[in-house]
């Protein structure tokens, strides 16, 4: 069964947005500058270890890309080459990202587990569709899985069917069932407000006589 | 004296009427008497009575507080759930 998409919700900082709707094919970039080689997401095939640095636990701001969450590391050049929020190419381009929850298969049959996964989208030069660069990171900054170079142009689905095909991807996030905690203490808050409404003691009558003492 | 009499028989009232009657018997001289004796318009001391609803439904001020009307009301108001409880 395949991911599926439950909500997406852009946060392009420049306010733009790709133009190609989901399942489609990028269009042919028209490069004139020749962009770097650079590597792609190191955990797109296999598992993350443990050890791995793109594991850790301690940086959950940061992803592996070098943009912190969704905003980018602002000032700064980025791994990609182009500074965040700005571009390789000046005006106009800019990191996007996506945050998206992905439904996986429990491995465990147990169900379904949700895993909140962002998706780290680096597009440059946008209003072209071209050179767009996508992963799947969890909130730990695991890459799960990413596309494999800046001129791969994969519709967010293939992307998803890479990392479903990830024999392990769903160990690498923390799973949570569907009935998420979030759930659960609404639920009890419910159930306790409820439970205060029913034993309620009853009205009665009530006499209040005030007194002159001694 | 005549305070003091009323005081204890209404607080009588909770024995014979179980927990369909709550009785609040407080001093004039507290902070929450002082300020009932300004809601209410007592000249020193009162009484008032609320149904389940928290509708006043008898007050009496002063001198004029009377624990047998009060008893009467209290009667009258839970006969039939009284007897229901009571046999």
């Amino acid at each position: 069964m395949a991911p599926r998409r439950e909500d997406t919700q852009k946060l392009c900082p420049s306010g733009r947005r790709n133009k190609r709707k989901t399942g489609q094919a990028f269009r042919s970039p028209t490069r004139s500058v020749p962009l770097p080689n650079h590597n792609a997401c190191p955990q797109r095939s296999q598992p993350l270890a443990s050890g791995h640095p793109n594991a850790r636990r301690d940086r959950p701001q940061r992803s592996q890309w070098g943009h912190q969450n969704g905003r980018g590391r602002v000032g700064q050049r980025s791994r990609w080459g182009h500074q965040n929020g700005r571009g390789r190419f000046g005006q106009g381009s800019s990191p996007c990202v996506a945050n998206v929850v992905v439904r996986l298969d429990d491995a465990s049959g147990g169900g379904m587990a949700r895993d909140v996964v962002r998706v780290d989208e680096c597009c440059v030069q946008p209003e072209r569709a071209a050179w767009w660069r996508w992963a799947l990171v969890t909130a730990d900054s695991t890459c799960l899985a990413s596309t494999s170079s800046l001129t791969m142009r994969r519709p967010m689905t293939t992307l998803y069917s890479k990392y479903r095909s990830l024999p392990t991807a769903g160990s690498l996030v923390q799973r949570t069932p569907i009935l998420g905690r979030r759930e659960v203490l609404l639920g009890v808050l419910a159930a306790a407000l409820l439970g205060v409404g029913c034993k309620r003691a009853p009205r009665r009558y009530e006499i209040y006589y005030y007194y002159i003492p001694g | 004296m005549n305070c003091a009499r009323v005081k204890a028989a209404v607080s009588g009232f909770e024995a014979e009427f179980g927990d369909k009657v709550r009785i609040h018997t407080i001093s004039v001289d507290t902070p929450e008497g002082e300020a009932a004796v300004k809601k209410y318009n007592f000249q020193s001391h009162g009484l008032v009575l609320f149904d389940p609803q928290g509708q006043l439904i008898h007050k009496r001020r002063d001198h004029m507080a009377k624990a047998d009307e009060v008893h009467q009301i209290l009667v009258s108001q839970l006969r039939p759930q009284h007897r229901d409880g009571g046999t």
